[in-house]
């Protein structure tokens, strides 16, 4: 390489920047072109999301407006490269890195600015001058590096495009497009995760079926509230109180029964089927019993003789409560004295039927609950309601349930006849119901047992020394436990406020 | 031969005497360039490699292409420092100096490791004032100077290993690896004594007036700016340090290893037929000035981790461009910047 390529030339400066000026205007065409591609396809691919969603469903079809905005964005992105020309030291280097100039051009613009010139200054604009001469445009700024980018920005702006004729059309889409949007519709369902499904699935009815006709009476109730008079609606509120507190007595009954003999398998060999009794898991105790009979042979004497001394303490303690249990338990645990293992097996088998039929007979105390609440938010006072209820026992109601009938002149609300300590202010104090969501939850409560399987709350806690002294289970008290177990389930409260409407729910 | 050479001949010549070396000493095309590019920026060479790759040789080829003045010392663990810079002797007229080898265009230090560090010393020393001191007197140097120093296999035996501030005299390290199949065929057709047929390119003067230009060159900003990031980069303290620098190296390059780095830049870029260093000489002759001035630590070694390594993956790190967040259109004036394509590594040449 020599100097001779610089030549003549007067003035290597000028020449240089004169040249540099016509590739600057090159430059400035492709980065706006760039720009505006890059900006464009990126706007329009999220035109194609929007189109996408909306096809699909999940919203509403892009507009006028949208098409607009697209517009907006890539005529701001044209001014701003429009406004921001490229200066001679920035297109001097864009043209060095393209064309593998080693530095040629940026060192001679700005070796333009010193003063006075380098001694090799003059050779080096000389150069540069010679190696602009040597260049032609297309090598200095090369178009084709937008092909790809233009080719890309096509192709989003296509599918945008198609996307949003899709979403316009709506159900007016030719036979074979609407195939296409129902393809996409179900690998949008496909592709949705678990549990959005299940969120969109309606929630099953978790109150007990018992429980349902006196939440419709309520609901029947609360519609026709402006067509009865108070005294009439106060009267119907009353009627299914009293249903209510039967059922709750009823069950609380069962409960009672069911503790009692959980209570005496404590401490045996029985001890699985006794935590299941705590837990309310009435077909695990059942099976766990059976288990035991068929097993009965690999017991020891001791553990036999153990067994049945409690089944028969058992019998003694559940005989004013559940007789069929009673007589069940009587009969396992002469089996048990015996040394015939079929006649155990039987025996033992036989008791769990029998738990199974009791269990069944016990509402969830949790459902209970709601439905007082229930009643409650209608004005019902519960007190009153229960104080009616004590009547039962003179006749008032003769559809009760025997074991509630049975339990004449003992206090409502408590087992003894005297009021319990403690006892909730929403129960003792007349027309004050309390807000649904001031009840304690049960997801705030220390879950110390697990669940019962069929989704029922655990057994309130009962007293063996109450059932013990001959007092029945009353509706007061059932309801009572219900209400201060707290084990109202939010999703249960979400059911009461179905129940209701919009007006009722709060 | 003319005494003066212009500016616009430089290139020219340069090529002349990197293609006459190219001839002599087949097959080390870099090692070639290398040496080249340290005498024209007037530096020093450190070279290694294993025995009979060509040290010698190349030291002789060049002496003759240039026109120098050539000595060879082999150094020895008994090897004096008068041995190398001279002595006074008492004569019939009094005390007189008998300059040492050293008093030489061009001084081959054949295995400089095998001395003992004085004398190692005395040879740094020269090289680095271009001036001995015997009894007092203060003697300079032949112009232009240049020793290429060799050594043995580092850490063997009956060796003293560099320290770290006299490898720092030196401006590029260079190895010279085993020829290829192709290069060891043209070997072999070659004569045993063919640098005696090197053609003479320059003489002192004109290379001194080769030097001059060199220095000369015009470095543009931001290549000034690349050189001195890639500087910064080799610091673990600095925090535009890479990763691989924080973690394996225990310091990095001195200022000096920065004004070697433009020098030996623009001298590559006289070879390459240009008046201006560009960001690619910085990357080409990058590695030759740093790969002696990095000291790695501990944790390198434990992981394998050699200076060739790193200094690939700290210029694969350190951009030519510095990367900021600036949208390429608002930059203007000396700044400005495009980034409009990937950055260039080759020269266009």
């Amino acid at each position: 390489m020599t100097l001779d390529r610089y030549g003549g030339s007067p003035e290597p400066g000028s020449e240089l920047l004169q040249r540099l000026a016509a590739l600057r205007g090159r430059l400035w065409l492709r980065e706006a072109v760039r720009l505006v591609a890059r900006v464009a396809g990126a706007t329009l691919a999220l035109l194609l999301v929007w189109a996408t969603l909306a096809v699909l469903g999940l919203g509403p079809a892009p507009g006028g407006e949208a098409a607009a905005g697209v517009a907006a964005v890539v005529v701001a992105a044209g001014l701003v490269v429009l406004l921001h020309p490229p200066s001679l030291v920035a297109t001097a280097r864009a043209v060095d890195r393209e064309a593998r100039l080693a530095d040629r051009l940026g060192t001679a613009v700005e070796l333009l600015g010193r003063e006075p010139l380098p001694p090799a200054g003059g050779a080096q604009l000389a150069d540069a001058v010679a190696t602009l001469r040597a260049l032609r445009p297309a090598q200095a700024v090369p178009m084709a590096a937008l092909r790809r980018e233009l080719a890309l920005a096509t192709a989003v702006a296509l599918l945008a495009g198609g996307m949003v004729l899709l979403a316009e059309l709506g159900d007016a889409l030719p036979p074979g497009l609407r195939s296409v949007r129902e393809v996409l519709r179900a690998a949008s369902t496909a592709l949705a995760p678990a549990e959005q499904a299940q969120a969109a699935a309606p929630a099953p009815s978790t109150v007990d079926p018992r429980l349902a006709p006196l939440f419709e009476q309520l609901e029947a109730l609360r519609q026709a509230d402006t067509a009865l008079s108070p005294e009439e609606a106060a009267a119907r509120r009353a009627a299914v109180a009293q249903q209510l507190a039967q059922l709750a007595a009823a069950s609380r009954a069962q409960q009672e029964a069911l503790a009692a003999l959980a209570q005496a398998l404590q401490n045996t060999v029985a001890m699985e089927a006794a935590d299941a009794l705590h837990r309310g898991d009435y077909a695990t105790a059942a099976e766990a019993l059976a288990t035991l009979g068929r097993e009965s042979d690999q017991l020891s004497p001791a553990a036999r003789r153990e067994l049945a001394e409690s089944l028969r303490q058992a019998a003694n303690a559940l005989r004013g409560l559940n007789p069929t249990l009673a007589e069940r338990a009587q009969r396992a645990a002469q089996a048990l004295s015996g040394r015939d293992y079929r006649r155990t097996e039987r025996a033992l088998g036989e008791l769990g039927e029998a738990i199974m039929q009791t269990g069944r007979g016990v509402v969830p105390p949790a459902d209970l609950g709601l439905l007082g609440e229930a009643l409650a938010e209608q004005g019902e006072d519960l007190d009153t309601a229960l104080a009616d209820l004590a009547q039962l026992g003179t006749g008032a109601n003769p559809g009760a349930n025997p074991s509630v009938s049975g339990q004449q002149g003992t206090a409502p609300g408590t087992a003894s006849g005297a009021a319990p300590q403690g006892t909730d202010a929403r129960l003792t104090t007349p027309g004050n119901p309390q807000p649904l969501d001031s009840l304690p939850s049960l997801d705030a409560l220390p879950s110390a047992e697990p669940p019962d399987p069929q989704g029922r709350g655990v057994l309130a806690p009962v007293s063996i020394g109450t059932t013990s002294a001959g007092a029945a289970p009353q509706g007061g008290e059932a309801l009572r436990a219900a209400a201060e177990s707290g084990s109202v389930p939010t999703e249960r409260r979400e059911v009461v406020r179905g129940y209701f409407g919009g007006e009722g729910a709060r | 031969m003319s005494a003066s050479l212009s500016l616009a001949e430089a290139p020219a010549v340069a090529r002349a005497l990197e293609a006459a070396l190219e001839h002599a000493v087949v097959g080390q095309p870099a090692a070639v360039r290398g040496v080249l590019v340290a005498l024209l920026a007037g530096g020093h060479v450190l070279l290694g490699g294993p025995p009979g790759v060509g040290k010698t040789r190349l030291a002789r080829a060049l002496a003759r292409a240039a026109g120098l003045r050539f000595q060879r010392i082999a150094f020895t663990p008994d090897l004096m420092p008068a041995d190398i810079v001279g002595t006074q002797v008492l004569g019939a007229r009094g005390f007189q100096f008998l300059p040492g080898p050293i008093f030489a265009h061009l001084v081959l230090a054949d295995e400089v490791n095998r001395a003992t560090p004085r004398t190692q010393s005395a040879l740094l020393e020269a090289m680095q004032e271009r001036a001995v001191t015997v009894a007092g007197h203060t003697r300079a140097l032949p112009a232009p100077f240049f020793v290429l120093a060799t050594e043995s296999a580092e850490q063997g035996e009956g060796t003293y290993p560099l320290p770290e501030a006299q490898l720092d005299r030196f401006a590029l390290r260079l190895r010279m690896g085993l020829p290829s199949l192709t290069a060891l065929r043209a070997i072999a057709a070659h004569p045993s004594d063919d640098e005696l047929s090197v053609p003479v390119v320059l003489d002192g003067p004109r290379l001194l007036a080769l030097q001059t230009h060199t220095a000369h060159l015009v470095v543009a900003s931001h290549v000034r700016d690349y050189a001195v990031r890639l500087i910064l980069a080799t610091r673990p303290e600095r925090p535009e340090a890479p990763a691989v620098v924080r973690r394996y190296v225990r310091y990095g390059a001195s200022p000096r290893a920065l004004q070697v780095l433009e020098a030996t830049a623009r001298a590559h870029a006289l070879l390459e037929g240009r008046f201006n260093a560009a960001c690619s000489d910085v990357r080409r002759v990058a590695p030759a000035v740093l790969r002696h001035r990095l000291r790695l630590n501990v944790e390198a070694d434990v992981q394998g981790i050699d200076v060739e390594t790193l200094l690939g993956q700290l210029l694969a790190t350190v951009p030519e461009t510095p990367r900021r967040w600036a949208w390429p259109l608002w930059s203007s004036g000396a700044g400005a910047r495009w980034r409009v394509a990937p950055v260039a590594r080759g020269g266009r040449g």
